[in-house]
């Protein structure tokens, strides 16, 4: 009887731990909704960190937030030699402003370029606590727009600080790649 | 809690028959004249009934019913039918379907005198066969940038759906007058096969009810049967005393 009653309080607490399992939460090693990974490369294909560069959608007011735990100005800046950019998930395009040199008043150093991205959206599905997950795939094929306009050229010029771009993998799996390089 | 889980199942088998041993161990002292009483319960499911009038997203019928075979033994099993929604922060979908199960009880209950009533352990093989419907679905992004877009709502329906699993059950059941019974379960359910649709998961099985980890499942039924007699036998000590 008390080996019974044993099981029955087992069974009754493995209901009530189960309530809270850890698949209520998208953990953050799950992958999910990637964003465009952009690499930045100099002359000899080394990679080469850009300097105080801001990045802003066409159509948003912020730029991208860098730097989240700063609360000045430079939190939408940096140094880095690459980059993450997320694609809007209701479009089939976005265009992207590249600010070098963001900080100079005296406007000689200061560049911009913009960039459109082409893609098309795909949602596949990834767990209970996740939903869908949204991949991209940059366009590839001859009827539809390039994977990237450089300043509205096509075929497309050097800008004013972006010497080439490069599409190293067109569809977008995970953020644990890179999709786009980009020679300055 | 995949482990934990395993670690009780496994344990759970180990000491099971530990414990059946000492209920046998325990019969030769106590033998008392009495009649046993075989027949068939049937019963219904009064949890699944009741959340069926205070869940709004939920309604579902199950008739228990089990059939002595030996005097600690019972074929047991529940059919059922479960039409659930359920609204989780990204997900929003609705399952319908109907189940079955069969299996066994092992009344583990020494009862004295005329009583009959059960503590039991058993197992049970569940089937069931369902549809869901996805309603709504919002794209997880780590990364707001863009506003976000409206919550996806494309109705897509997704048939001929199954699933299979093996269900450990421990309850009781409680005679309250003539032969009505009372009683409960919990359960305990391991997924066997699992036919999911394309580009969605089984999230809820009617029957099996909401998914964990992948292939566990728990489950609890709150049940009036009533105790349909057929036959009875005697101990062989009655048996003895009637012969002389």
């Amino acid at each position: 009887m008390k080996k019974i009653a044993t099981i029955l309080a087992v069974l009754l607490l493995v209901n009530g731990f189960s309530a809270c399992e850890k698949d209520d939460i998208c953990s953050e090693d799950t992958p999910t909704t990637p964003r465009l990974m952009i690499e930045f490369y100099g002359d000899n294909n080394v990679l080469k960190p850009v300097t105080n560069l801001k990045v802003t959608a066409d159509g948003v007011a912020d730029p991208i937030v860098f730097n989240a735990d700063v609360t000045t100005a430079s939190r939408y800046l940096t140094n880095a030699s690459n980059i993450a950019l997320p694609l809007d998930l209701s479009a089939e395009k976005v265009t992207y402003e590249f600010t070098l040199n963001a900080t100079d008043t005296t406007g000689l150093l200061l560049k911009t370029d913009k960039i459109e991205f082409n893609y098309r959206r795909k949602t596949v599905y990834v767990s209970r606590a996740c939903g869908y997950k949204m991949l991209f795939d940059l366009n590839n094929l001859p009827d539809l727009p390039e994977a990237y306009v450089l300043n509205n050229t096509t075929p497309p010029q050097a800008g004013n600080w972006i010497k080439r771009i490069f599409i190293e993998k067109f569809n977008l799996e995970s953020e644990n790649e890179t999709h786009v390089k980009i020679y300055f | 809690m995949k482990h934990t889980l395993k670690f009780i199942f496994s344990s759970w088998i180990l000491l099971s028959p530990l414990f059946l041993h000492a209920q046998e161990a325990q019969k030769k002292d106590s033998v008392p004249d009495k009649t046993y009483r075989y027949g068939l319960r049937v019963g219904l499911d009064l949890f699944k009934l009741s959340r069926s009038f205070y869940e709004k997203d939920y309604k579902g019928l199950e008739i228990v019913g089990d059939y002595r075979i030996a005097k600690s033994y019972y074929l047991a099993g529940e059919i059922g039918n479960e039409n659930k929604t359920v609204d989780d922060d990204r997900l929003n979908f609705t399952t319908k379907g109907t189940y079955f199960k069969a299996g066994f009880n092992y009344n583990a209950y020494e009862n004295w005198l005329d009583m009959e009533n059960l503590v039991y352990i058993g197992l049970r093989y569940g089937v069931s066969s369902f549809s869901q419907t996805l309603n709504s679905y919002q794209i997880y992004n780590a990364n707001p940038y863009f506003p976000e877009p409206a919550a996806v709502q494309p109705g897509e329906k997704f048939s001929g759906l199954s699933a299979q699993w093996v269900e450990f059950v421990a309850g009781v059941n409680a005679k309250v007058f003539n032969n009505i019974y009372v009683g409960f379960s919990f359960r305990i359910n391991k997924l066997v096969s699992n036919k999911k649709p394309q580009d969605f998961d089984n999230l809820y099985i009617p029957g099996f009810h909401r998914t964990y980890d992948g292939d566990f499942g728990v489950g609890f039924n709150y049940t009036v049967s009533y105790f349909i007699p057929l036959y009875k036998t005697k101990t062989e000590k009655a048996k003895e005393a009637v012969k002389k």
